[in-house]
């Protein structure tokens, strides 16, 4: 198993790095957009206060705390979100996420496992991206974030949570975008607007499916290493005491053996 | 001509990157070509041929479904969810695919979901056909 998760992991990490420019591009794209542009985007006067997470774990386990740190970081954010009178929606991507949401009693509005053979598509993040601008649009939810696991390094997978929308506070919420309409639009700002947010929107879910898939596989080949090495140890612990044992019967029969020579020397030098 | 520096992208990587002299493309208004030096700007791509003229007499043509561009202190970004290059389209197949999708397109009510599909997917059909066709050897 950790050499199926190597190789995934390899693939996986290829595609991170070619997914880069595709994902960094539609970010700044959004960025450094005039902020005008995103006033259509504004969180709806009359809409519920409600947050849509959308939660990415695995489907299978035997990958360490990769869903269990996760999962800490989703309850901690409900609570926070409770506490402020906001009612969160859950969107579990990956059984092992379903599963603790349902053992948790949270609302689940929707839910994708088994996601086969990859998780990180561009096809999954244009569904998840539809989802979250239909019930903003609607005035369902107010904000909408994901939770997952940033492929920080080999060893390390860190749970965030990051913001998808309200747009002018994620996209822009480090640029500050541009002030100046400076930009000639093609076609009409209301009619584009929708189109920046949908491609800003998949590429970030996108790129938290690249790093959750990556940090998984990651996480996996950790474990299996863990548990590699482990088995091992134990198979030698085991086999030493294998052997103690070996020797101790050998040793009592041998015992025996002396023991019943000596009795019967004795009883035939008694004769 | 004077060139500049054009990226075209999609998820799964970077299609094209280099210099070129023109890009023509069409947007929901029409079809636009950027020339070196152009002013700022953004716009959507709706599905067509993407036109690259490379520097001396050389071109490309993609075939994409839809797409942001923008050109931004004279360089040109393209985000596109895929770029389908002329070379790897068969010009006779994408034909076929074209008449198939407009005599469903005719045998579906307008204003439907289905119909607004299978007018996105005859869309890009026709794009894949006249970027192929575009490469094709006329007789």
């Amino acid at each position: 198993m950790k050499l199926v998760s190597s190789a995934k992991l390899r693939r996986a990490r290829e595609l991170m790095e070619r997914a880069s420019a595709y994902v960094g591009a539609a970010v700044e794209m959004a960025g450094t957009l005039p902020k005008a542009l995103f006033e259509p985007f504004a969180p709806r006067a009359d809409a519920q206060p409600r947050v849509l997470i959308i939660v990415v774990s695995s489907d299978r386990g035997l990958c360490g705390a990769y869903n269990a740190n996760l999962m800490r970081l989703v309850e901690n954010k409900e609570r926070e979100l409770r506490a402020r009178g906001v009612e969160p929606l859950f969107f579990p991507v990956g059984r092992r996420a379903l599963d603790h949401l349902r053992r948790a009693r949270a609302t689940i509005v929707d839910q994708r496992i088994n996601v086969t053979p990859r998780l990180a598509t561009p096809e999954l993040a244009r569904e998840l991206a539809q989802r979250v601008l239909t019930q903003y649009n609607g005035g369902e939810i107010r904000e909408a974030a994901i939770a997952y696991n940033v492929f920080r390094s080999m060893f390390s997978q860190q749970p965030t949570y990051r913001e998808l929308i309200p747009v002018e506070r994620s996209a822009q919420g480090e640029t500050g975008g541009s002030a100046e309409p400076y930009y000639l639009l093609e076609p009409a700002q209301e009619e584009l607007a929708p189109l920046v947010v949908r491609f800003y929107l998949e590429a970030e879910i996108f790129a938290a499916l690249l790093d959750a898939e990556t940090g998984e596989h990651a996480a996996r080949m950790m474990a299996m290493d863990a548990a590699t090495s482990n088995a091992g140890e134990m198979i030698e612990r085991l086999t030493l005491e294998m052997n103690r044992v070996r020797q101790g019967t050998i040793t009592r029969e041998l015992m025996d053996i002396v023991g019943g020579a000596e009795a019967l020397r004795e009883s035939q030098g008694g004769a | 001509m004077d060139s500049f520096a054009l990226r075209l992208i999609a998820p799964y990587g970077v299609i094209f990157e280099g210099q070129v002299e023109q890009v023509t493309a069409t947007s929901p208004v029409g079809e636009f070509g950027v020339l070196a030096q152009h002013v700022d700007f953004l716009s959507a791509l709706v599905a067509c041929p993407l036109v690259v003229k490379l520097p001396g007499t050389g071109y490309r043509y993609y075939a994409v479904p839809s797409g942001l561009a923008e050109v931004k202190n004279g360089k040109m970004t393209i985000l596109v969810p895929q770029a389908t290059p002329a070379e790897e389209i068969d010009v006779e197949q994408a034909g076929a695919e074209v008449d198939d999708l407009r005599q469903k397109l005719h045998s579906l009510e307008p204003g439907g979901e289905e119909h607004a599909e299978v007018e996105r997917a005859l869309a890009l059909a026709q794009a894949r056909w006249r970027a192929a066709q575009s490469i094709t050897p006329r007789v």
